[in-house]
């Protein structure tokens, strides 16, 4: 009985989290710490590859390369993880890395 | 009466602990501990570094410095130092993580306790990404003791270099067989940029020489660009013998250097690499943690099934579409150290998006990739993958050198996030 009730808890535990209202709206920054693994923490570009930062760009040249590695098929690796994003993603993106203010 | 008091506390730790650590806990700092400093722990590390005031935050890791399997074949391939392969936990520990060297015996998840060779560990909250553990029983002859004469090099560090030089020590005409594990495994590429590399080698030391891979299965990932790259540069040197075609391996015999088939067919070799098939950490195991080979987790949150406050990421998880990958353990550790923080800090559950990105080498300069997002399903019960992007087929010799080279970019900036 009582490993019952325990079961019966844990159940309830293991479900516990409370979702955000607005869960299936991804958080742009759960998409931008992904593109870490290649761009560095933060996106800011490693050691010697500091060429390899997002963020010494700026929004308007980060805008025109997304959309043209989303645009383009020329078979590089940015063109096929970017085919996926939309361009609500990629404009999320930019505002992440290029705060306006 | 004592397991009355247990129950209690259990009910008082699940449901009303958070109330507790905000109130009359105020002062107290949830402890936070995650076991194994490879790829998925370090990530959970250095993405819950950031709340280390509110935090204390342990990490407990068995071996003084990470070898890296990602570049290990590259090792075997004959063009990379194992040092270069080499990490400590020297920055980890100057950026203020206590870090404890030490083997963690089981998990007693009923009392939260952490038992170490001599001393206990209590923890609030425990995550685990400790690898994979071998099923010792899937190739018959071929045991634990077997594996120190013939490298399975499947968890980094010196196997690496001791399987290199059995292979610079081959004579010409030498027959060398390959046997890679039955999914899932750890890294699903790697048994095949193996071969590729390890034919790279020879070729360069103008050696004759056969490659057989004796596969379980139908099918692997990159299959044709694997394929069509083993005809371009090593024709008639890399055969591969598929399931259907009598390519399981049931029986190794040391003594008389040959594997036996499923059709009892013996096949004699001058060089062995069987890689037998996987299953969770023996920790988790040694801790009754799963009844299944992998453990079965949330994957919003990581939460282990059926056991309260224990994340399990990495290889140790059936993470559904996604393969067992260091970049896929990073990714699911960022979603573990995000959602773990936002259950702590009572705050709201956000919704997790994966990346998997992995690269082989089938020589030196000629690299390729494989790389899909994920998402959770509707019902937030599984992770499913929003279709996978190869690199063409009929890629340039340039494209392929400039694939290569980046697989060296993406390897500096995981490890450097990690460990500098
Ligand atoms: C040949 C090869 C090539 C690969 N290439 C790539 C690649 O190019 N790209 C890629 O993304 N992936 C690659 N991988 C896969 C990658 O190595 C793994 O998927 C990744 O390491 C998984 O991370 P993890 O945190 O689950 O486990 P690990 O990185 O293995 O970390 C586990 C850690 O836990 C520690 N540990 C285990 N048990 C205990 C215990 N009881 N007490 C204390 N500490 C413990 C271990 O010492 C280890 O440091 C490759 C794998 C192989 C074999
Ligand atoms: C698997 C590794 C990898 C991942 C993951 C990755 N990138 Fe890249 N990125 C590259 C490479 C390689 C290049 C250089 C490609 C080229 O030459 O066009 C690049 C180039 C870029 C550039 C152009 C930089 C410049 O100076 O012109 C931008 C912007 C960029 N990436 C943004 C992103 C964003 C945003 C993400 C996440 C959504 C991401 N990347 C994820 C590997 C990666």
């Amino acid at each position: 009985m009582k490993n019952k009730i325990k079961i019966f808890l844990i159940v309830i535990i293991y479900s516990f989290p409370v979702y955000s209202d607005d869960y299936d709206r991804i958080n742009i920054k759960t998409i931008a710490e992904n593109c870490n693994g290649c761009h560095g923490y933060n996106g800011d570009g490693v050691g010697i590859k500091k060429s390899f930062s997002i963020r010494n760009k700026n929004y308007e040249y980060f805008i025109n390369k997304m959309t043209e590695y989303r645009m383009k098929k020329n078979g590089n690796i940015m063109n096929r993880l970017v085919s996926v994003l939309s361009e609500e993603d990629i404009i999320g993106l930019a505002n992440y890395y290029y705060p306006k203010n | 009466m004592s397991s009355r008091r247990n129950f209690i506390k259990y009910i008082l730790s699940g449901i009303i602990g958070f109330p507790l650590l905000k109130g009359i806990r105020a002062n107290y700092k949830p402890k936070v501990v995650v076991i194994g400093g490879g790829f998925g722990g370090s990530t959970v590390i250095k993405y819950l570094e950031k709340y280390i005031e509110k935090l204390d935050l342990i990490l407990i890791e068995k071996k003084k410095n990470f070898y890296t399997c990602p570049f290990s074949n590259y090792v075997i391939g004959g063009f990379r130092d194992i040092n270069q392969n080499k990490f400590s936990y020297h920055n980890m520990i100057k950026r203020g993580v206590n870090v404890v060297f030490d083997n963690v015996k089981y998990i007693d998840s009923e009392n939260k306790k952490i038992q170490l060779n001599n001393i206990k560990i209590s923890y609030d909250w425990l995550v685990l990404s400790p690898g994979i553990g071998f099923k010792w029983d899937s190739i018959i002859g071929f045991n634990k003791k077997d594996s120190i004469k013939y490298p399975i090099a499947w968890s980094g560090g010196q196997d690496s270099s001791m399987l290199f030089k059995k292979i610079n020590s081959l004579e010409d005409n030498s027959k060398l067989i390959i046997v890679p594990p039955d999914y899932p495994y750890r890294c699903p590429p790697a048994p095949y940029e193996r071969a590729c590399l390890i034919a790279h080698f020879l070729k360069k030391k103008k050696r004759k020489f056969k490659i057989i891979i004796l596969d379980k299965k139908d099918s692997f990932t990159k299959k044709e660009l694997f394929l069509s790259v083993w005809k371009k540069l090593y024709p008639n040197s890399i055969e591969w013998i598929p399931r259907s075609k009598g390519g399981i391996v049931n029986e190794f015999n040391s003594k008389e250097n040959y594997v036996v088939l499923k059709s009892g067919q013996k096949v004699f070799g001058d060089f062995f690499n069987l890689i037998p098939d996987q299953k969770a950490s023996d920790l988790i195991f040694s801790s009754r943690l799963s009844s299944q080979e992998w453990c079965q987790i949330n994957p919003v949150t990581f939460a282990l099934k059926n056991h309260s406050n224990i994340h399990v990421i990495g290889d140790s998880i059936n993470a559904w579409d996604m393969p067992k990958s260091a970049f896929s353990a990073y990714s699911q550790a960022k979603v573990c150290a995000e959602n773990l923080k936002n259950i702590i800090f009572e705050n709201k559950i956000e919704a997790p998006v994966f990346l998997n990105t992995c690269y082989s080498l089938a020589a030196e300069n000629y690299g390729f990739s494989i790389s899909s997002w994920y998402r959770t399903n509707s019902e937030k019960n599984r992770i499913v993958s929003l279709g996978s992007k190869s690199s063409p087929t009929n890629a340039s010799n340039a494209e392929r050198a400039r694939e290569a080279r980046e697989s060296y970019d993406w390897y500096s900036s995981i490890t450097q996030e990690l460990y500098s």
